[in-house]
């Protein structure tokens, strides 16, 4: 689309005012090159930031980074919209609301916001919602937001997810007009950070090494407190619950799959992975839990990725290469906008299958310069999977094989005592799990024992909107913390390379 | 001035207007930054030499020099409160200078100050600045306005509506274009004279910003869709700089030539604008003079605009009025109107825009809004992601006229009946903002069962429009389509009304869906009814366009009516269908079997053993291999010169390049290394030059990733150069202190996180603080070249390879 933008005034935070979302994954600290627009009239100097991301001929075309360019005069621009998050929630079949006693349950992830309108008596839910994180617009990533904490000290965080709820609560307030006085408790699951932005808890030190929480979740309240002053259509006296987390990296969104799949209650020993910007990973194993978390990167999400983007409509999803050919889906069969994480995953793994890949990652001579065709967008252009995509993906798989290893190494587990490995999260409901085991994202002995579980922090919000939580899941919970593993450096550099078959 | 003279002047003949103000007072000596106004009402003769100087060059009508005489720019100097009597003192110089041998024309500009939602000057607030000027250039004397060098077609509105809300004085309105071929805000030439001519402009046109050849294609296009006539006022060529000052070439002849040739693409009113002295107008006036112009086009055109594009409603064309921009039925867009967000909006405007639809509808009406407020929201919210004209859907007048004043374009009025009340309130709306309008045959008594009675009240309809200064290329009749539940022929009498309007030059619409009502499968009796309609010369349809068999019939239809381009319409529609629906699209590649298995090529460049054995990371056999070489008589420092230091080169570029990764690289200097380690203790000490400097490398406080700074370590080490590694999570006073006590060259700090890297700054700082002097240098995966420059490091280097060659650099 088309923009004027006035004079003065950096063109990425008025696109922010406008609420026009375009990509920015360092929201705003010029090191990721993404946030591109194109100047159309008026002027825009070039800037060193420009420079350092943009050729000279697509500088020569007038193509700018929004996050640095600030013009004198009104300028007519044009740029990509970002487009909506597929978000996953949970299966249910709707049923008629009866005027019951009712629990809502919400997911606040770092992309999306998922909630369950959910019958007290019977445990039925009745409707479910999902939107996109406002916060967004400050970043893809955590850190990035973190940053953007602490060095604007505004409450711009807590306000904008503080506006997100009261959104998601007048949407089931308004599509069904009883509830308003039959909400009786209201339960939300996130993970450390969303909990302090939601607490509006400054999240500084959650930023860096040694990460200390101010609150891990916990804590109960009245919806007025919560919102602090925002009205609502849900009575200003119903009960809030935040769930608890472990730590600054295993939060609450853990600690509710775990209530979720009962994997407490079982004597069987199980891993529930949450696949995305990290990947939490956690072994339950003689009622005991034992986490990591595995900084994998943006790359399973689209990010870093040349043609990368979020799990969007038209994002392709799933690829085939055979006799040559390759053909791609795309979600909701829209027109093709880029490759989202499973995406990027299948096409390695196909890569790799054809022999166009060899096991250092390198891409077949043919490909090496330009990168290997995956299809075109509508307007003709080929879309290209390049050698640096490769070198992102496996960054991101090494991160993530390279934490599991060092869970089993650490809590003396082998492949085979694992009953079962549920993977959890929005990325994760969609993977191809033999491309997983194919690139070695997952240890292939792991991925037949593989079920896509969907988005289980919700799923155990939703289960605490009637029983109380196992407070006991608290004491037995070990941490083994990457960045001090002995082994961890070593086995990174090895699981970058892919294993032959 | 009368607006009727000001057609008989420009009947007459080609009309001379004057040339630069601006660039000719600066040779009198104006400096730049002054306010302008001040300025020439302190030096008035300048002026009125000048302007004496275009009159006898022939102008015929001279633009007092106004420019920038409203509020707000007078503010700036802090003028505001001499409005009044400096419009005044100007008028009446340019009128002692015209000597009643030219007309006056009071000038007009934008006010720098950006309209809501850009910034934050409301369109009324706007309008009353203007009507300010307009009323002290009226009382002035002025015999017309002459708004111009607008960029924004909006802020031309407000002008145009602000003096016609003061006097009836002519106006003549140009805005300034980009190279792009439309205004700063986007709008295109066409566009121009659609909105303003209904508004009471009385020519339009073109000035400044472009050299007068690249102005014929935008005369021509503005020319097409104008009554009225058209004004081009280039610049002298482009502007150029030179020794600092902005000149321009053009020399009157060039000049004069070709802005004669703009009469022939449609110009009748020609001046000069940047650039452009006395000479040019004369040279000017002599080129034009007995030319003959081309007639203003008396036609008049069906043609709706938005502030980005036009659309014309005319015979042998149809497509969708997108309809989903209405909360009837919608409860979460009611319920998103209520709490004052747009998103749906916004999602609908654009979806349909995609959907292939040429116009939208807005309607907002739902209880509980105030729906005036909110249609203003509205509008100004879908304008903005949406370049279609809009159809202003409303059962209140007060709504539909607060929306035609502040819509940017020339809006189509959804709708006006035959109701005696509606009749009286709306067509005089609609003749102010020139708007179009759908007309309703439906009068007091209801909705007219007979056709003959329904076509009596369109004739009559079109009477009371001519009357209010309406025509009838402003009428859209919807022929009121009744169910085929309720009346199995009303298909056939909405054909029938079809054809009556067709014959009397009316346009036509229909909503669609109302014919099916009641019946299953509704979607193929209202594309079977499409059909008939389209067949019959229907123009438009109310629908909503993301029904894909609608759409589709539509474009057949059309295109097997013969309308133009409706066959490649039809062909790009399928294109786009076939992407919607289908899932698979293949890409055929060369297939990697024919072609073997990725291979290392041989290195052209093979220097030896232990170059290969680096390249190839073969760290088992390196220290073999380099006894082996030992043995054959090498000497210690020739294998390093001569094959570990070019290997290790070589494998920086594979890195570089992405050719070799990370385990590659780190398994080649480790081999290196292990070389490097067994031949040091033999390398002669005499040679002692070779001892290199001291580098300090950390992970900064807050951060454990070391995985890069370690390869950085190790890759600075096997180039000679002393390496302390003081690990990772170090506080900046650790790394200064340490740096000073060893005496170290450089520092090198490493980070990964955005939140990190903040304490990269600490140490500079601290170095600062303590006096340390030699060099800093920053990396890792977050890190930039501007953010080193920012935080004053000496350096940043993208990766490992990198890091050595700037060390090398910063310590030569
Ligand atoms: C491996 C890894 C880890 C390992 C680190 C192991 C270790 N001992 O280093 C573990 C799992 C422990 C880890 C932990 C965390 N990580 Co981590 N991690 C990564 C990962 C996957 C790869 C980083 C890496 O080693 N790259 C390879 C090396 C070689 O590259 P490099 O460091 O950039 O170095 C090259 C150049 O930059 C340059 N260079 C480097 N240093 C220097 C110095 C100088 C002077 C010069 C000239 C050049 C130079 O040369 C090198 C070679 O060419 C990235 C994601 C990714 N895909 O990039 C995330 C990433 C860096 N981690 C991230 C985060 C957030 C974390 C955690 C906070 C999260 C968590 N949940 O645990 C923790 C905190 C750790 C801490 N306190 O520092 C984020 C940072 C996000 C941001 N916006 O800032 C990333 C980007 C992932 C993400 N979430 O997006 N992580
Ligand atoms: S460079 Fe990342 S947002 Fe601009």
């Amino acid at each position: 689309m088309e923009i004027v933008c006035p004079g003065g005034k950096n063109i990425l935070k008025y696109l922010l005012e406008k609420n026009v979302t375009i990509d920015t994954p360092c929201a705003g600290n010029g090191s990721c090159g993404k946030c591109r627009i194109k100047l159309i009239a008026g002027d825009l100097p070039v800037t060193k930031t420009d420079k350092e991301h943009l050729s000279e001929e697509e500088l020569s075309t007038g193509i700018r980074l929004a996050c640095a360019a600030v013009p004198d005069k009104p300028v007519r621009i044009e740029l990509n919209e970002l487009g909506n998050v597929n978000a996953v929630t949970l299966n249910y079949k709707s049923a008629a609301y009866d005027n019951g006693v009712c629990g809502i349950a919400i997911d606040i992830g770092t992309t999306t916001i998922a909630a369950a309108l959910t019958e007290t008596q019977s445990g039925r839910i009745l409707d479910v919602y999902s939107a996109e994180n406002s916060q967004r617009r400050f970043g893809a990533d955590i850190v990035t937001r973190i940053r953007f904490d602490s060095l604007n000290h505004n409450g711009e965080l807590t306000n904008t997810l503080l506006d997100d709820m009261v959104k998601l609560l007048n949407h089931f307030a308004v599509k069904y007009p009883g509830i308003r006085k039959n909400i009786r408790k209201i339960v939300i699951s996130a993970n450390t950070t969303m909990i302090h932005t939601l607490l509006g808890k400054n999240t500084a030190s959650l930023g860096v090494y040694p990460f200390a929480a101010l609150t891990l979740g916990g804590e109960e309240m009245t919806l007025k407190t919560l919102l602090r002053g925002r009205y609502s259509a849900i009575d200003k006296n119903t009960p809030v619950y935040i769930l608890k987390g472990f730590s600054a990296h295993i939060g609450a969104d853990i600690a509710s799959g775990i209530t979720a799949l009962g994997l407490l209650e079982s004597d069987k020993t199980a891993v529930l992975c949450d696949l995305g910007t990290n990947a939490e990973t956690v072994l339950v194993k003689n009622k005991r839990i034992y986490a990591i978390s595995a900084a994998a990167g943006p790359a399973l999400e689209g990010g870093n990725i040349s043609c990368g983007c979020a799990g969007v409509d038209g994002a392709v999803c799933s690829v085939k290469i055979q006799d040559s050919v390759c053909t791609v889906k795309t979600i909701n069969n829209k027109p093709v906008c880029g490759v989202c994480g499973t995406g990027v995953i299948d096409c390695a793994a196909e890569l790799l299958k054809n022999g166009l890949v060899d096991k250092t990652g390198r891409l077949h001579d043919r490909y090496f310069i330009k990168g290997y065709p995956l299809t075109r967008y509508t307007d003709g252009r080929i879309l290209y999977f390049t050698q640096d995509d490769i070198r992102q993906l496996q960054l991101a798989k090494s991160a993530v094989a390279s934490g599991i290893e060092i869970l089993l190494k650490r809590t003396d587990t082998s492949p085979e005592d694992i009953d079962c490995m549920y993977i959890a999260g929005g990325f994760g409901y969609y993977l191809n799990t033999d491309s997983a085991a194919a690139v070695g994202l997952l240890p292939r002995e792991l991925c037949k024992k593989a079920r896509l579980v969907g988005n289980t922090s919700l799923m155990g919000a939703v289960k605490l909107c009637r029983e109380r939580d196992n407070t006991d899941m608290y004491n037995s919970f070990t941490e083994i913390m990457l960045s001090n593993d002995e082994d961890f450096n070593s086995s990174f550099i090895e699981n970058i390379n892919f294993t032959e078959e | 001035m009368k607006r009727e003279d000001f057609r008989s002047l420009t009947e007459s003949g080609i009309v001379l207007l004057d040339g630069a103000t601006g660039t000719n007072l600066q040779k009198y000596g104006m400096p730049s930054g002054v306010c302008p106004e001040q300025w020439i009402l302190d030096h008035p003769d300048a002026i009125t030499e000048l302007q004496r100087k275009f009159v006898s060059a022939g102008t015929q009508i001279l633009l007092a020099p106004t420019f920038t005489a409203n509020r707000i720019k007078l503010s700036e100097y802090g003028l505001e409160n001499d409005l009044i009597d400096m419009n005044r003192q100007l008028i009446e110089l340019s009128k002692k200078a015209a000597d009643n041998k030219a007309y006056v024309a009071a000038d007009i500009t934008m006010t720098g100050k950006q309209l809501y939602p850009m910034g934050t000057m409301t369109f009324e607030e706007l309008v009353d600045i203007y009507k300010e000027q307009a009323a002290a250039a009226l009382d002035a004397g002025a015999d017309l306005f002459a708004v111009e060098t607008m960029m924004s077609l909006q802020e031309t509105r407000a002008a145009i509506i602000a003096i016609r809300e003061v006097c009836d004085l002519p106006i003549m309105a140009t805005l300034t274009f980009e190279s792009d071929g439309r205004t700063l805000f986007g709008t295109p030439p066409e566009c121009v004279p659609v909105v303003l001519e209904g508004l009471g402009a009385d020519a339009v046109g073109i000035n400044c910003g472009t050299e007068p050849d690249m102005m014929r294609d935008l005369i021509k296009r503005m020319y097409e869709y104008s009554r009225i006539p058209i004004i081009a006022k280039p610049n002298a060529g482009m502007p150029e700089l030179e020794n600092g000052k902005t000149i321009y070439r053009m020399t009157p002849e060039e000049f004069a030539s070709a802005c004669s040739s703009l009469c022939d693409c449609g110009a009748a009113i020609v001046g000069g604008c940047c650039g452009t002295t006395p000479e040019h107008i004369a040279s000017l006036r002599k080129a034009v003079e007995g030319k003959t112009k081309k007639p203003v086009l008396k036609e008049k055109r069906r043609v709706i605009s938005s502030e980005r594009k036009i659309y014309e409603i005319s015979d042998g064309t149809f497509n969708v009025i997108g309809e989903r921009i209405n909360p009837t039925g919608k409860k979460a867009l009611q319920a998103e109107l209520r709490e004052g967000k747009m998103n749906i909006v916004r999602s609908f405007a654009q979806d349909q825009e995609k959907a292939g639809a040429a116009i939208l509808d807005i309607n907002v009406g739902t209880n509980g809004i105030d729906e005036k407020q909110t249609m203003l929201n509205v509008i100004t919210e879908v304008s903005e992601v949406s370049s279609l004209p809009l159809c202003i859907d409303s059962s209140y007048p007060e709504v539909i006229e607060a929306a035609l004043r502040i819509y940017p374009g020339r809006a189509l009025i959804n709708s006006i009946s035959f109701e005696s009340e509606k009749l009286s309130r709306l067509l005089p709306v609609a003749k102010k903002y020139g708007a179009m309008f759908i007309f309703l045959p439906v009068s007091d008594e209801g909705i007219p069962s007979d056709i003959k009675v329904k076509h009596g009240i369109i004739e009559q309809a079109l009477i009371c429009a001519e009357q209010a200064g309406l025509d009838r290329q402003d009428i859209v009749v919807d022929a009121l389509v009744g169910t085929v539940g309720a009346d199995r022929e009303s298909a056939l009498k909405c054909i029938s009304t079809w054809k009556f309007c067709q014959k009397r030059g009316l346009a036509t619409v229909c909503g669609l869906s109302n014919i099916s009502f009641g019946l299953p499968e509704r979607s193929f009796v209202n594309a079977a009814f499409l059909v008939m309609g389209i067949s019959n010369g229907l123009n438009l349809a109310i629908a909503n366009p993301s029904q894909e068999l609608l759409m589709n019939s539509a474009a057949a239809a059309s295109m097997l009516m013969a309308y133009e381009n409706s066959d490649i319409g039809y062909i790009k529609r399928m294109e786009g269908y076939r992407e919607r629906v289908a899932s698979l699209q293949p890409v055929s590649t060369p297939s990697a079997a024919s072609v073997g298995n990725t291979k290392k090529e041989p290195d052209p460049e093979d220097k030896g053993r232990l170059y290969k054995a680096v390249i190839d990371g073969d760290k088992a056999n390196i220290t073999e291999l380099t006894k082996e070489e030992l043995d054959k008589g090498a000497a210690p420092s020739d294998l390093i010169n001569g094959q570990l230091i070019p290997a290790i080169n070589k494998v920086g570029e594979y890195f570089n390049e992405k050719r070799y990764f990370l385990p590659q690289l780190i398994a080649s200097a480790g081999t290196m290394e292990k070389s490097i380690e067994y031949l040091t203790p033999l390398l002669t000490d005499n040679g002692d030059d070779s001892k290199k400097e001291t580098i300090i490398i950390a992970t900064v406080q807050g951060d454990v990733h070391d995985i890069g700074k370690n390869l950085v370590a190790l890759m600075l080490r096997n180039y000679g150069y002393n390496v302390i590694d003081l690990g990772k999570d170090v506080p900046a006073d650790t790394i200064i202190d340490a740096a000073i006590e060893n005496d170290a060259a450089v520092v090198a700090l490493s980070a990964l996180m955005t939140t990190t890297m903040m304490n990269m700054k600490d140490v500079v700082t601290e170095a600062k603080n303590k006096g340390y002097g030699g060099k800093i240098i920053i990396g890792g995966a977050c890190v930039t070249e501007s953010f080193a420059k920012e935080i004053g490091a000496d350096g940043y280097s993208g990766d490992a390879a990198d890091c050595v060659a700037l060390v090398k650099k910063l310590l030569a």
